[in-house]
């Protein structure tokens, strides 16, 4: 008995397809970039904020250590501090390093900081501040986070909407090639569709080969897409990462559930896309034949 | 949904006061009137250009009459659903004159086409795809692609495709068009034969009048989108 293989019914059609499947995949590598990278950076912006709301800065114009100390006691009296605590001088040393490099002198004088754990709702806290320190006799600088805090909420939003924005522009883009693609695949497989139909096909079963083939093409294509997005991004924080002292500033890449989310959610979209236009396309080709 | 009913009973095709064309031209059919009953075996012959292909496609379905009515087991072919248009495809053969067989399948695949797309295993019609095969004398090409078939060979594949899943009625456009008289006449006795069997309705269109003489059977004849009826037979017209 002869090996009777079963060949596809749909001509595999190479030279389109791998065009089809790289455009596919590029598309793919940029949506699932463009996801990973807004929900990165938006979990840092995040944690930034939430670090840095609920707490101040305090710059003592004039004095020493005491004085400093002195200070700090008086202010954690207040209604609406946690703590206060005065950055010992290498806090101070390395904040100005950039600035003055790491071989101090140890006469120069520099200012002295305090740094100040507020209270959830603590309203108007840097004026209670500076009156109760210019009351016994100190001078000082409050730095309120809290504009920073708003600056970065604000940027949030518009993080978000950039990224839904390109998203969305993206998903686009995949339909439309896909559907020219299925379109032009369609076209120039006429004589098969023209043929299984006379031959007794329902227009189901027709269809079903299409969207079976573009399917798998959207999956694969939309799978290695991501999985480079992947491979990109983490190179990408990896590479920032090692390359800045300040790494709590930069994006966080962790493998959480919305990389997951990303990564399995980017080729299902190209597959369904895929599949929804072939179906589109195939069914209005069939209703043109009798 | 209540379905048409498919009727043996009926002439297996009734065409009644059809004419069509073309957007591009003229008509091509004038008023065409004609019934076939079942299991009857009948020739449409006429010059090249006077209208048997654009006939055919009509009976076959694959085109709807620009005016009249074409019945197929009964079903009126310009109304009925496309579900109904798929069962009724089911039921016929079609040669076509060009064999539109697919390049990227075997012959064995091309043969066993029909029954594959309603969904059958392919171990259930095996045997019967490779006997049709060597029937038609294919027997010891069925893996090969119609590219490398000759004329008359990827002739009598679309042949065999026609046949395979048994059908009610055979429509053939030009089936001894590529091949030698000798293999056109065996051809036509092994329809001849299919007919005679299986009770199949047979409509061969041809402008071989050689053939068509050699054999008795009725001929239907178009000239300028009129049908003659050169000889009386299972068929009756005006
Ligand atoms: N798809 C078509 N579009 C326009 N004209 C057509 C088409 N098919 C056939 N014709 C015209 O219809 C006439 C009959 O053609 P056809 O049915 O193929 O004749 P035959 O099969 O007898 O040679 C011819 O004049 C042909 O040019
Ligand atoms: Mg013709």
């Amino acid at each position: 008995m002869p090996d009777l293989k079963r060949s596809p019914l749909l001509p595999r059609e190479d030279a389109r397809e791998a065009a089809l499947f790289f455009v596919v995949a590029a598309l793919c590598f940029l949506a699932a970039l463009t996801g990973l990278a807004t929900r990165a950076a938006y979990g840092a912006a995040e944690s930034w904020a939430g670090q840095v709301q609920g707490e101040m800065t305090i710059r003592l114009v004039d004095g020493g250590e005491e004085d400093a100390e002195s200070l700090a006691r008086l202010l954690s009296d207040l209604p609406g501090i946690r703590s206060v605590e005065a950055e010992d001088r290498d806090v101070t040393e390395s904040l100005l390093a950039p600035w003055l490099g790491t071989n101090l002198p140890d006469d120069l004088p520099l200012s002295w900081y305090l740094g100040v754990q507020t209270m959830p709702d603590a309203a108007n806290l840097s004026e209670t501040i500076v009156d109760t320190a210019e009351g016994a006799g100190f001078q000082v600088e409050v730095e309120d986070h809290q504009r920073w805090a708003n600056d970065v909420e604000r940027s949030l939003g518009i993080l978000r909407l950039t990224g839904m924005v390109a998203l969305i522009l993206l998903v686009t883009i995949v339909l439309s090639v896909i559907a020219f693609a299925t379109h032009s695949a369609l076209l120039a497989r006429r004589d098969v569709v023209h043929v299984l139909h006379t031959c007794g096909a329902s227009d189901r079963f027709i269809s079903r080969l299409f969207e079976h083939r573009f399917f798998g093409l959207g999956l694969r294509a939309g799978g290695l897409g991501a999985l480079f997005a992947l491979l990109g991004a983490m190179l990408l924080f990896f590479g920032a990462k090692q390359a800045g002292e300040r790494s709590w500033l930069l994006p966080q890449m962790s493998p959480d559930i919305g990389t997951f989310i990303v990564l399995v959610v980017t080729p299902l979209i190209a597959a369904i896309v895929a599949m929804i236009a072939a179906r589109i396309t195939v069914g209005r080709a069939l209703s043109e034949l009798n | 949904m209540t379905e048409p009913v498919l009727s043996l009973d009926e002439p297996t095709i009734r065409v009644d006061s059809v004419n069509h064309g073309y957007v591009s031209g003229d008509h091509v059919l004038g008023d065409i009137n004609m019934e076939l009953k079942a299991g009857s075996f009948a020739f449409l012959t006429g010059p090249s250009g006077s209208g048997k292909t654009t006939l055919l496609q009509l009976l076959y379905a694959a085109q709807k009459p620009r005016n009249g009515r074409v019945f197929l087991f009964g079903v009126e072919t310009n109304t009925a659903s496309r579900q109904t248009l798929t069962r009724l495809r089911r039921r016929i053969g079609v040669v076509y004159q060009d064999f539109r067989l697919l390049n990227h399948l075997t012959a064995y695949e091309n043969a066993a086409l029909p029954l594959r797309v309603t969904g059958q295993h392919e171990r259930e019609y095996r045997d019967d795809v490779l006997d049709l095969l060597n029937w038609v004398g294919l027997g010891d090409r069925i893996q090969a692609k119609p590219t490398t078939l000759s004329g008359g060979e990827q002739q009598r594949v679309a042949i065999a495709r026609a046949l395979v899943n048994k059908p009610h009625l055979l429509i053939a456009d030009e089936p001894t068009g590529n091949v030698d008289p000798e293999m056109g006449e065996r051809l036509i006795r092994l329809i001849l034969e299919l007919n005679r069997r299986l009770s199949t309705t047979v409509l061969i269109a041809t402008h071989d009048i050689a053939l068509v003489e050699r054999l008795q059977a009725p001929i239907l004849r178009l000239e300028n989108g009129l049908l003659m009826h050169d000889r009386r037979g299972d068929f009756s017209g005006g």
